[in-house]
């Protein structure tokens, strides 16, 4: 059964971000709470979280980041390292169904209710996106939530193998033009699944997603993707990934140098 | 909006289906274009029956006979933008290729609107082929859309309780309509009717609005017409809302849209907002009438 999260309210969102960007990590480790007085229940179907439940989320998500060095600033990559268990823990553990997952709401009041002061370390000085319920693609909880979905296998061994494949920003342009590209969770499976052995022969990562993303989402007008064996539609992945790198290597050699005469 | 195909497909009747039907543990009902007991823990069990001339789909579409077709239904969730295949056959060479179509699609990834869509597609081509044909596997050939939403009341209008004492609402309202402004957002998350616990007849009309009293009734109406006053404004003075745009199916722009239409169809967006600027109380008249305020059953 799915698990119904408490939705903050956007006015009462926007106040507590107001509040919170300018406090220490340590005064807004004071501030977490399981309940706000601004965060209902929607009555849609499924059980709501117990406070237990939203407790031990709590306690999880800490024990993740003290390994990244939370409450300090701590490295870059043990960010990621912690963006990549945390995406697993959230997706395994906290029981939601994608209709719920997409209530931006629900992530506004983990951001801000149940983790402040993780999310703030997270990303210091954030920008609203990333802790109001505006937008989910750049949330700091609930973009992790969807990685995990749109990239976790059906399978019982290593379900989460292809979270890693790409980083941030690279999935970011994926999860943007999810709806572009059909909402396909083979086909962005089968992209990761693929990616790490596709030859881009120098071309810039970004360069090459953007305009792989751009092929299939042309294809993707004319091409039921999802009616596709496994193994036709990596060829179709592949096909659109060689096409990409040849088209954009071309343009590179024909740009030449720049200012070479000068 | 018609879509372009690069290659070779049929007319319509190469395919004949049938209405689609869910199955239920006492038989089989006509499929509703909303289903009001679904939650997400639901496990729809729906069928339809098809007959594809699978031989003349292929000379039609410039395809040998040795082609490899498919007839398939894949399903979209408007809520959570995701898409899945639900069922799938081979296709053969013949013609009135009687085929039963039978699935089951649990609730997880649903939500909001759902389409199914019934397609044949190519799987793999053969030699011999038209140079019009289609050559890529997967190219949809023939396809049907049926759209139904999904838990109808929740999804337009998911409703809470709320002390608006702890709230930064008026402590004496009786309800409050939550409405985001990202208009391609799904309305399902977007839109929240709070009701003020302490308003007892609200919450009395509310509770009771399966079989509601005279009283009840007159309350619901009320809440009714503000709620589409309010929808309405935000329509209205939402500058980025146009008519000329396709949101998302399930999306806040696609409803806000959708219930200024059903509202008022002689109207485009345009006049009313004109008309709401210049002369809010006959607006005000119209909204009334439109939702039927205070009209006996």
């Amino acid at each position: 059964m799915s698990v119904l999260y408490p939705r903050l309210l956007g006015d009462a969102a926007k106040n507590l971000h107001h509040e919170y960007q300018h406090l220490a990590i340590a005064e807004l480790r004071s501030r977490h709470a399981l309940h706000h007085p601004a965060a209902v229940f929607a009555a849609t179907g499924g059980r709501r979280v117990t406070e237990e439940e939203l407790q031990r989320l709590r306690d999880d998500v800490l024990e993740v980041a003290g390994r990244a060095g939370f409450p300090d600033e701590g490295r870059r990559q043990d960010r990621v390292t912690f963006d990549l268990e945390i995406a697993q823990l959230l997706h395994q553990r906290c029981g939601l169904v994608a209709g719920e997952a997409a209530v931006r709401s629900i992530w506004a009041f983990i951001a801000l209710v149940l983790l402040p002061d993780v999310s703030y370390w997270r990303y210091p000085r954030p920008p609203g996106d990333r802790v109001l319920g505006t937008d989910i693609t750049r949330h700091v909880w609930g973009r992790l939530w969807w990685r995990a979905h749109l990239l976790a296998l059906p399978q019982r061994f290593e379900p989460y193998r292809l979270l890693d494949t790409f980083g941030e920003a690279a999935f970011d342009q994926i999860f943007a033009r999810r709806r572009s590209i059909g909402g396909s969770r083979a086909l962005i499976r089968t992209l990761a699944d693929i990616w790490p052995s596709v030859d881009r022969s120098g071309t810039p990562e970004r360069d090459v997603l953007v305009d792989v993303l751009k092929r299939l989402s042309r294809w993707g007008a004319v091409v039921d993707f999802e009616s596709l064996d496994q193994d036709e539609l990596r060829r179709q992945v592949q096909d659109a990934a060689d096409e990409s790198v040849s088209v954009l290597r071309a343009q590179g050699q024909s740009a030449g140098p720049r200012h070479a005469d000068a | 909006m018609t879509r372009v195909f690069p290659f070779l497909r049929p007319p319509a009747d190469v395919v004949t289906v049938g209405p689609w039907s869910r199955l239920t543990p006492d038989g089989a009902e006509p499929l509703t274009d909303t289903l009001r007991d679904w939650d997400y823990s639901t496990t729809l069990a729906l069928h339809r029956a098809g007959s594809v001339d699978g031989l003349r789909l292929r000379r039609l579409c410039g395809l040998p006979i040795d082609a490899t077709l498919d007839v398939s239904v894949q399903w979209f969730a408007s809520s959570s933008a995701l898409r899945g295949r639900a069922w799938r056959i081979s296709l053969p060479p013949e013609d009135g290729f009687e085929t039963s179509i039978d699935f089951r699609l649990p609730g997880d990834d649903l939500g909001g609107g759902l389409e199914l869509i019934t397609s044949v597609i190519l799987r793999a081509s053969a030699p011999g082929a038209s140079p019009a044909a289609a050559t890529r596997p997967g190219s949809v050939l023939w396809s049907d859309r049926h759209r139904l939403t999904l838990e109808a009341d929740s999804t337009l209008f998911p409703i809470a309780t709320a002390d608006f004492h702890e709230l930064p609402y008026p402590t004496g309202a009786a309800w409050y309509l939550h409405i985001d402004e990202d208009l391609e957002a799904a309305a399902l998350g977007s839109i929240l009717l709070l009701l003020n616990e302490r308003h007892t007849v609200v919450m009395r009309a509310v509770e009771a609005a399966s079989s509601p009293t005279e009283a009840d009734r007159r309350v619901l109406s009320a809440l009714r017409t503000d709620v589409l006053r309010v929808l309405l404004d935000r329509a209205l003075t939402l500058d980025d809302l146009k008519e000329d745009v396709q949101y998302p199916t399930g999306s806040l722009g696609a409803l806000l849209l959708n219930v200024a239409r059903t509202a008022f169809p002689a109207f485009s967006l345009e006049a009313l907002r004109r008309e709401r600027e210049t002369a809010p109380a006959l607006f005000s008249s119209r909204v009334q009438e439109s939702s039927q305020l205070l009209v006996e059953a």
